[in-house]
């Protein structure tokens, strides 16, 4: 099973860029000490990917059935799109890098199941506007409560505080229920991983890339969106959360930047912002077509590298 | 995780810590005042601007203390941006109070016997504006849906404060004083003035923070 190491390669990268959508706010303002931050984090993705990671693997394999040749394949293929979207200082979804990926193997096998992929774009669409709509709705609500407990600035502080931590949980816990299918979808089946064994190894790998590797990520992103204050960061977080919670039980992986950018324009519609970045959504517009084209493009190459070359057999 | 309650918990004891000294500073000023007036630069009254300088600077020691907690990445950052530029604001009062004591002490002037009540009533208000603010400070800590109706006493008292400076400014310019004697006890009006002004800073300030947490 030593293809199983892109697998495990694409979930560390996966853990440490995505940890930054949920704990960025909080880390890179020092709301939340990083420590607390990736223990929190690595826990929660962990239960969310073995409690409710399952459904995603299951959509994964009626995508397009892959051997385990063919699985490394589309983890390292997924894993550099990944990474040279990453270089490109674009959004990065890596549902949809290996959903480009799986959908070119299951062309070039003859294994396409399109009315999956169709579920599959739908969700895409629906993250970002879902986000958005959560952020809106919540951002009334919690506020209206907040509101009505009359809370003095020592305890609006701290309820405050509380939220980022439990909506941060929350958001993990969603990210490993959700991402679980990304990272070791393509590896269960016959004679592979159990959906457990998926389950078990992608949320490690994932919780690996956040205790390793995601401070200067979380920097990063938070610091380009600590401008919100914490009651908005808390809004954002847990609007993303709820969006990728929500596919998680229909089993379809979605990327948790793209929830996060979607609160973001919610909270900003609510708020009356004028300056909607239109460079933002045209971003993620090209990287909603970028992503899963260059995934499939990479797949396509490398599967006739490999299949010509007689690198690889059985794929 | 418990220790970033606990250094909220540490904050909010050194802040009400602070609240109480201020209060003894401005109690102290405002007895020290009211012996001039009466009784003109005795030794008492030397004495108890020595304890309010002590009191100030007591004050000044705990609000940097509070400073370097609130920096230690106690409270959310903001939370701690608005705590430090409230505390800015609020230490300005005792402040102020400090320099017309001070001011007092060194000038020793001898009031003309028809303007000490005025003079009095402005120290009068000017304390009470201080106390308005001090209770808009209890309200934004206790009960923060009244904060902005309690601020609002601070700028009537600060108008009233105007009004009465100018109109000590006014005859202590038409008195037979010399000119000199003239712009000292000016000077020193418009000092005790300042007390309101800055608690009028201190109140805008407060309105901000309880403001900005109504979402």
């Amino acid at each position: 099973m030593w293809q199983l190491a892109s697998g495990i390669f694409l979930g560390w990268s996966l853990g440490a860029n995505d940890a930054a959508n949920i704990f960025g706010t909080a880390v890179a303002s020092r709301m939340i000490r990083f420590l607390t931050a990736v223990i929190v984090c690595a826990v929660f993705v962990l239960l969310g990917a073995l409690l409710q990671g399952q459904a995603g693997i299951a959509t994964y394999r009626a995508l397009s059935g892959v051997s385990i040749n063919s699985a490394f394949l589309v983890a390292l293929c997924s894993a550099l799109t990944v990474t040279f979207m990453t270089y490109l200082k674009l959004p990065v979804s890596t549902s949809q890098a290996v959903v480009g990926s799986l959908v070119c193997m299951g062309l070039t096998q003859g294994r396409f199941n399109g009315e999956i992929l169709g579920k599959v774009v739908i969700c895409w669409v629906g993250t970002p506007v879902g986000g958005m709509i959560f952020a809106i709705i919540i951002y009334f609500l919690i506020g209206k409560f907040m509101n009505r407990l009359n809370l003095n600035l020592f305890q609006h502080d701290a309820y405050l505080r509380w939220g980022l931590m439990i909506g941060g949980a929350y958001g993990a816990y969603a990210l490993g229920a959700n991402n679980v299918a990304n990272v070791t979808g393509v590896f269960a089946g016959p004679e592979m991983l159990t959906p457990f064994e998926a389950c078990l190894i992608g949320g490690l790998s994932i919780g690996l890339g956040v205790c390793t590797y995601s401070k200067q990520v979380m920097i990063t992103m938070g610091r380009k969106i600590v401008k919100l204050d914490a009651y908005t960061a808390f809004i954002v977080i847990l609007a993303g959360a709820i969006t990728v919670h929500i596919f998680a039980g229909i089993g379809v992986p979605v990327s948790t930047s793209q929830a996060s950018v979607g609160g973001i324009l919610g909270v900003g519609l609510v708020k009356g912002v004028r300056t909607i970045k239109m460079k933002k959504l045209y971003q993620i517009l090209y990287a909603w077509i970028g992503t899963p084209a260059i995934s499939f493009v990479l797949t396509f190459l490398f599967y006739f590298l490999f299949t010509k070359s007689g690198l690889m057999t059985g794929l | 995780m418990a220790l970033f309650w606990k250094k909220q918990a540490d904050v909010r004891k050194m802040i009400d810590k602070y609240l109480e000294t201020v209060d003894l500073c401005m109690q102290l000023f405002n007895q020290s005042m009211m012996r001039f007036l009466n009784t003109g630069c005795t030794q008492e009254f030397t004495r108890e601007v020595e304890e309010t300088h002590k009191l100030e600077s007591i004050a000044d020691d705990l609000r940097r203390k509070i400073q370097m907690t609130l920096y230690g990445k106690a409270l959310l950052p903001d939370s701690r941006g608005d705590l430090l530029t409230l505390l800015e604001f609020y230490d300005k009062i005792p402040g102020a109070a400090e320099d017309v004591l001070f001011l007092t002490k060194v000038l020793c002037l001898d009031f003309h016997e028809d303007m000490i009540e005025d003079l009095q009533k402005l120290v009068g208000v000017n304390v009470e504006a201080y106390r308005m603010v001090r209770e808009s400070m209890n309200s934004l800590f206790e009960n923060p849906s009244e904060t902005l109706y309690q601020t609002r006493g601070v700028d009537a008292k600060e108008s009233e404060s105007d009004r009465l400076e100018r109109s000590l400014i006014e005859r202590i310019f038409k008195s037979d004083m010399d000119t000199g004697e003239k712009m000292l006890f000016k000077e020193l009006v418009q000092l005790i003035g300042k007390i309101s002004d800055r608690a009028e800073n201190a109140a805008d300030r407060i309105g901000i923070v309880a403001i900005k947490r109504q979402i």
